[in-house]
């Protein structure tokens, strides 16, 4: 049943039940001193979807990302999880940063970045090494837990920091441009392995990028912010199939209808 | 490679040595190397050199662990805290040019003479680059850090003991390979100046002596001791931080 309707611009497609609401930004504006950076931002995340998060630089989505991961409070309205204001960080709400170089301790092996999480959780210690282990396992990094960050490429240290935030086990992953600094091809492998796992562990992502085809290719719906100041232009749901393929996703014509239809708020005139 | 270092003290020493053998060579004052090596040998056998190295190292030792137990909280504390930066900055700045030497008097006054007081200026001096270090070190972790950590949700302490301190070590380290340089230095300059101690002294004495091959021989003997006292922590520092070592290039 894929007809242009689907992806329609008019008002957002009647929710289902089903859905459970994870997180509510409602209302939400950010300024810093005089500058609006975000305005009027009303978003719900459901349990299990993958949200995608896309627009022109400076139209803060970094922003609405830190704003929802409580690294940042929102100057008007409010980022509500479960009925409460998220205020601070919480262990449920796993970020995953896009510099993965400053965001894992050098100083410990891969291991022992992903025991990080664990100590954070209060595991006990005898049962960490296991878990961390298979948590390699499962993101293909067994054969070098001994190694330090340093000594990996950087699609394997943006590995090691999911392993880290799996390890956590959120009910949610925050992604910031995860994949934006890696080359093409380790990019894909990433983005068919994230897929496995948020389907696998039943898992909610909120996943921000400047890539319209990524976007497209991991989310169920796609959210487009529009620049200075950054406001909801678009919400639209995503009708493809999954599991998604890397080639024939691409090549669907409702992927290339919805990336047509999205490309306009990518580019000068999405900054109105 | 390595062993090129090695190749131009033999050229000075051989160069050293014929000259010595001219008319006129002042051997009263400066020795010669044959001199000079056998003077540090009967020094060596007889004991009296190596009491007097651990007499220096001691004072060295003491005085870098106090600059450290004092240094890096304080450095940690005035690194993180603005306020407190600005308050202590007054202080700092007008203490901080004060020479080590001219703490003697105050130090002897208070303590007579022996290591401890040794201990006390060479404390004084090596208190600086340490605590600096450790400010810079508090002031350079990476914000992306402290956000993991408050990711995490983890404590305050826990914080410091997982975050805060491992990532200040590195930095820390490059402040005790200072401060034990100042350190060496500033106890020989006190034993030399006053302290009936150490090598310092026993220089001073060859020179009342007026034994120009015992007064070189020491000399060379220091500039040992120091080499090796840094070559002991470099060989630490590899240790303790393979994780910034490791990658390929060597840095």
């Amino acid at each position: 049943m894929a007809t242009l309707a689907t992806m329609s611009l008019g008002p957002p497609p009647a929710r289902v039940p089903s859905h459970s609401i994870q997180l509510a930004v409602t209302n939400a504006g950010l300024s810093i001193g005089s500058k609006c950076i975000l305005q009027e931002i009303d978003l719900e995340v459901r349990a299990g979807e993958v949200l995608c998060i896309i627009g022109p630089s400076g139209s803060g989505k970094t922003s609405l990302l830190r704003m929802m991961g409580g690294f940042i409070r929102a100057s008007e309205g409010a980022v509500m999880a479960q009925g409460r204001q998220v205020v601070a960080p919480s262990r449920r709400f796993a970020f995953v940063f896009q510099d993965y170089g400053r965001a894992l301790l050098p100083w410990r092996t891969v291991r022992g970045n992903v025991e990080l999480a664990l100590e954070a959780c209060e595991t006990p210690r005898a049962e960490r090494k296991a878990i961390a282990e298979r948590l390699l396992y499962q993101v293909g990094l067994a054969n070098v837990a001994d190694a330090y960050p340093r000594q990996l490429s950087g699609g394997m240290q943006q590995r090691v920091q999911i392993a880290r935030t799996l390890a956590q086990s959120p009910d949610m992953l925050l992604m910031d441009e995860p994949f934006g600094a890696l080359d093409a091809m380790t990019r894909e492998t990433l983005q068919d392995e994230l897929l496995k796992l948020a389907a696998a562990r039943e898992m909610t992502v909120v996943f921000v990028t400047h890539d319209l085809e990524e976007a497209i290719y991991l989310g169920d719906r796609v959210v487009a912010l529009s620049a200075n100041p950054g406001r909801v232009a678009e919400v639209v749901d995503v009708d493809l199939p999954r599991p998604r393929d890397q080639l024939t996703t691409r090549e669907d014509s409702r992927f290339l209808a919805l990336r047509h239809r999205l490309r306009g708020f990518l580019t000068e005139e999405g900054r109105r | 490679m390595r062993a090129l270092g090695f190749v131009p003290p033999a050229l000075i020493l051989f160069a050293w040595q014929l000259c010595s053998l001219l008319p006129g060579f002042p051997v009263q004052t400066f020795s010669t190397p044959a001199d000079v090596m056998s003077a540090l040998l009967s020094s060596l056998l007889d004991g009296s050199l190596l009491q007097a190295t651990g007499e220096t190292f001691q004072a060295t030792v003491c005085g870098l662990s106090l600059a450290i137990l004092f240094g890096v909280p304080f450095g940690f504390l005035v690194g993180s805290l603005p306020r407190a930066d600005r308050l202590a900055v007054g202080v700092v700045e007008v203490l901080r040019p004060v020479p080590a030497v001219a703490v003697i008097p105050l130090a002897l006054l208070m303590l007579g003479f022996g290591s401890s007081m040794e201990s006390v200026v060479v404390a004084f001096a090596a208190f600086w680059p340490v605590m600096i270090v450790a400010r810079t070190a508090a002031r350079s972790v990476d914000e992306r850090l402290v956000e993991v950590a408050k990711a995490l949700e983890f404590s305050a302490p826990e914080r410091f003991l997982k975050f805060l301190l491992p990532a200040a070590l590195r930095q820390l380290f490059v402040g005790f390979r200072l401060g034990l340089g100042v350190a060496l230095v500033v106890a020989v300059t006190v034993e030399v100046a006053v302290n009936p101690q150490g090598l310092g002294y026993l220089m001073t004495g060859a020179q009342a002596a007026l034994r120009p091959d015992q007064v070189l021989a020491f000399l060379v003997w220091v500039g040992l001791v120091g080499w090796m006292a840094n070559a002991v922590v470099a060989l630490a520092e590899v240790r303790l931080f393979r994780w910034d070592v490791v990658d390929g290039a060597g840095r």
